[in-house]
């Protein structure tokens, strides 16, 4: 079933990737081939070749997201998104959805708190046209009244599906409120029913002759393709629109937290009960960045591979849950989280998954993680940056968003070499700072029960 | 993407020449297993996927879910290695190993660095020919499919493609849960389980595809290793053929806000020879942003977020399944909009361009599909399933191509005779009632 233009949650991860620069390249290359340039009018672009296949995956991320609208006018960046794939016959958005059918691709876009992306996957030789086209779509949007009002509608029914239908996905918005009281990700990517129902017209345009133009906009072509190719199919297209300056990125603050908080979510619905367990993290951008590499392979100790630390304990060895991980969240511009999650088995309560889960905190924060461990979860590491080879798109991905989040080429082409650098130490000292009671948002899904 | 197919009747375990081209080959392991490859040297790591024909459809009656929870346990410790023994011989070398089952087959799937290439090919065959099935495992992994099926009651959309199920195939395999209910779940011991993987996991039932850095005489080599030891024959029997019904409308009363509606009809299978011109009608109906349906439920109307059709070939049936979800007050809207455009395909057919929008669309979609060496290895793994030939690559294109708009419209005909649509609803819908047509 595929479902078209979903809206929020999209977080590209990097790659829970690695540490094998054993490949023959030196230093400074990317281990994955990419090479990057930049238009004239600011665009920034990245070439990532894979020449198995004469097909090529196009994206064109903008700097802009959820977490850049105003209060009031939640859903905007994720609304105008759908938006670009309304207008006329003659229209930009229409002649591309054509374009990609005809050659049998597939094309869709996702809406993050920090961007917004749109994609297509082609055979080589429509490479050009959809680039000519997906160019005159960032300035010539033209949708009219009538398929604003259907589009807003096809959006609520998306928040219904995604959110209200889901009762762990309740939970998940009432946390994000939560957690983050100022910051705008404390506010859904796809809005509030009653923002979405409103945003008027005027808004969504200004939103999109304010944010959408080259120079806040990245574009990404993995494939068929190297950069000596790729530039001037960029310049004939991109090259084309004039500059613009981007506007800045300024958003209101997090303060930090200074108590513990919590909620319970009782829905009838709720069949299968579980806790979610949140703190506030440096996120690559904004925060420490060794001690995000760090927080990052802690993750993969903690909750990768088929033998992994929590469900080990809390799944197999206890039998108290039917499942426990963890998961780092530092893809961000702002605030990062590192999450924790466990759902107990039918008929035991999650008092007791909690108490077992913090019992392995209180360990975790005692005594580190060993060599060993470190060890494997490098290794996994990075054979998951090979694997992750084997899909073009899946790369194109994570350069386009770390690129949107304005981290320089080098640094990610680099991340393997600092995830290996990453020692036991360091993810102990990550732990302590990170993994702090006052820091922490814990959130309980219960069915509804009976009386007060 | 104009694959050049060479088929290589290889010597056991002689290095079959590097068809030309990048091809496919098909090569037979000295116990005789075959297995279709597609070399892809650029990165260093290996994709396989097996299949065994069966799955969950022969599931013995009151022991529905048994090939899902097989397909749970089956990393779950095997031959010397208990569970947490075996789990961590996968993560020590990256080892990707999986199982699950469909309705007519069980899958397995193991991606590796060409490095561990031994290692994972040693762990496979530990899974497939000496699972363990331990009493704890066993129940661990019965307590996650029991709390599985809790939380599949609350969800809609899972209650609404299960009631469709039921309703369409009455008596009949793909009628039960695919993961059974409380009850069969509770009834699974692990001598069924072991019953199980003697009837299935046989030498002469395995569908074999390999992509990725590694030559013919290595691929034969993993595999003979892999699946050589299992036992020549199985016991599973064959699905029996069937047909869905039609023309019902089930609710499934559930406390949400919006309805999901299913719809569907019996439709041409594989083996049939309007099938191609069922895939062309399908994909015009409910396939992409300018599809019918699309167009006339979420474009125009803004009436539901996901609305789409696919054509299911299933081994022992075909059908043609369609889904909405929509706000309870819309349902019968909704409803009324699908059967509006069933109705005008089934009258007038579909104009040339559609016909050839979707023809092109067809043809395309294969060679972007074969992005990675794991989505490699599933097609030419389908492929076999459905039973065709390594040369379909090839000449799938001209078998949509010689499609017409006449053969679309009878098939609409055909497909799309009134009061015929089956569908089931879970939510609470408005303005539609239940009952036969």
């Amino acid at each position: 079933m595929a479902t078209r233009r979903h809206g929020g949650r999209a977080s590209p991860r990097f790659p829970v990737l690695a540490a094998v620069l054993a490949l023959a390249l030196p230093a400074a290359a990317s281990p994955f081939g990419a090479e990057g340039f930049t238009l004239a009018n600011g665009m920034q672009a990245v070439a990532i070749p894979d020449r198995r296949a004469p097909i090529v995956t196009h994206m064109v991320w903008y700097k802009v997201g959820s977490a850049d609208e105003r209060p009031g006018f939640t859903g905007t960046a994720h609304l105008l998104e759908h938006l670009m794939f309304k207008g006329g016959p003659q229209t930009a958005s229409r002649q591309l959805a054509a374009v990609v059918a005809r050659h049998g691709g597939s094309d869709n876009a996702f809406t993050g708190y920090d961007y917004t992306a749109y994609h297509q996957a082609v055979p080589r030789q429509a490479l050009e046209q959809v680039m000519q086209l997906e160019a005159r779509r960032m300035t010539g949007l033209a949708f009219d009244d009538a398929a604003l009002e259907a589009e807003r509608q096809v959006v609520l029914e998306e928040r219904r599906q995604r959110i209200d239908a889901d009762p762990a996905a309740i939970l998940g918005e009432r946390l994000r409120a939560l957690q983050f009281q100022h910051h705008p990700y404390g506010w859904p990517v796809i809005g509030h029913e009653r923002d979405i129902a409103t945003l008027p017209r005027a808004a969504i345009e200004a939103f999109y002759r304010r944010h959408y133009a080259p120079g806040n906009a990245v574009l990404v072509v993995a494939g068929d393709i190297d950069a000596a190719e790729l530039r001037p199919l960029a310049e004939r297209s991109y090259g084309a629109i004039p500059a613009a300056a981007p506007p800045p990125r300024a958003r209101p603050d997090e303060p930090p937290q200074s108590a513990p908080r919590r909620l319970t979510h009782e829905d009838p619905r709720a069949a299968r009960p579980g806790l979610q367990l949140l703190y506030r993290a440096p996120g690559y951008i904004s925060g420490d960045r060794n001690m995000a590499h760090a927080l990052e392979v802690l993750a993969e100790i903690l909750s990768g591979g088929a033998s992994a630390r929590l469900h080990r304990h809390l799944v197999v060895e206890s039998g108290a849950a039917v499942s426990a991980g963890a998961w780092y969240g530092g893809e961000v511009l702002g605030p990062g989280r590192f999450g924790f999650w466990a759902e107990p088995v039918p008929g035991r309560g999650v008092g007791e998954v909690e108490a077992l889960l913090r019992a392995e905190i209180a360990a975790l924060l005692a005594h580190g993680v060993s060599a060993d461990e470190l060890v494997r979860a490098k290794a996994r590491i990075a054979a998951s940056l090979i694997y992750a080879r084997d899909r073009a798109a899946t790369i194109a991905r994570w350069y386009g968003a770390w690129l949107a989040l304005g981290l320089a080429m080098e640094e990610i082409d680099a991340w393997p070499q600092r995830i290996a650098a990453v020692t036991a130490a360091d993810i102990h000292a990550a732990a302590r700072a990170v993994l702090v009671p006052r820091g922490e948002t814990m959130g309980i899904l219960l069915p509804q029960t009976d009386g007060p | 993407m104009g694959l050049v197919l060479a088929l290589l009747a290889a010597m056991a375990a002689a290095p079959a020449a590097r068809a030309e081209g990048g091809g496919i080959q098909v090569l037979t392991t000295p116990s005789g297993i075959r297995l279709w490859l597609k070399e892809e040297p650029a990165i260093p790591m290996v994709a396989l996927e097996i299949a065994f024909p069966g799955g969950a459809a022969l599931d013995p009656a009151g022991k529905e879910g048994l090939a899902a929870m097989a397909a749970a346990l089956l990393d779950e410790g095997a031959g010397g290695l208990n569970s947490q023994a075996f789990r961590e011989r996968l993560d020590a070398s990256s080892i990707r190993m999986s199982f699950r089952t469909g309705r007519d087959a069980f899958h397995g799937s193991l991606t590796t660095l060409v490095r561990h290439l031994d290692e994972a090919g040693e762990l496979f065959r530990l899974a497939l020919a000496a699972p363990r099935f331990d009493p704890g495992p066993v129940e661990r992994i019965r307590t996650r499919i029991l709390a599985h099926l809790a939380h599949d009651r609350e969800d809609p959309h899972a209650r609404a493609w299960q009631a469709w199920a039921a309703a369409a195939f009455p008596g009949h395999a793909y009628g039960r849960a695919l993961d059974g209910t409380p009850a069969s779940v509770a009834a699974i011991a692990a001598s069924d389980l072991a019953a199980f993987a003697t009837a299935h996991l046989a030498r002469d039932r395995v569908r074999v595809a390999i992509a990725g850095a590694i030559d013919a005489a290595a691929a034969i080599a993993l595999v003979e290793r892999a699946l050589g030891g299992l036992p020549e024959r199985g016991t599973a029997p064959a699905i029996a053929r069937t047909e869905a019904a039609s023309g019902r409308i089930e609710i499934v009363e559930m406390a949400t806000p919006q309805s999901v509606i299913v719809f569907g009809l019996p439709a041409p299978g594989r083996d049939d020879p309007d099938f191609y011109a069922a895939q062309v009608l399908d994909r015009a109906l409910g396939g992409g942003s300018e599809s019918r349906l699309f167009r006339e439920v979420r474009g125009a109307r803004g009436l539901a977020y996901a609305v789409s059709s696919g054509l299911y070939s299933r081994q022992a049936a075909g059908l043609w399944l369609g889904q909405a979800a929509t706000r309870n007050a819309r349902a019968g809207e909704v409803l009324a909009v699908v059967r509006a455009v069933l109705a005008e395909a089934a009258a007038h057919g579909l104009g040339v361009e559609e016909v050839a929008d979707a023809k092109a669309w067809l043809k395309g979609a294969l060679a972007l599909r074969l992005d990675s060496n794991r989505s490699i290895a599933r097609t030419l793994l389908a492929i076999q399933l459905d039973g065709l030939g390594a040369d379909y690559l090839d000449r799938r294109a001209g078998l949509i191509e010689r499609v017409t708009g006449d053969d679309v419209r009878r098939v609409a005909q055909r497909l799309f005779v009134p009061g015929d649509l089956l569908v089931t609803i879970a939510g609470r819908p408005e303005g539609i009632v239940a009952g036969d047509e």
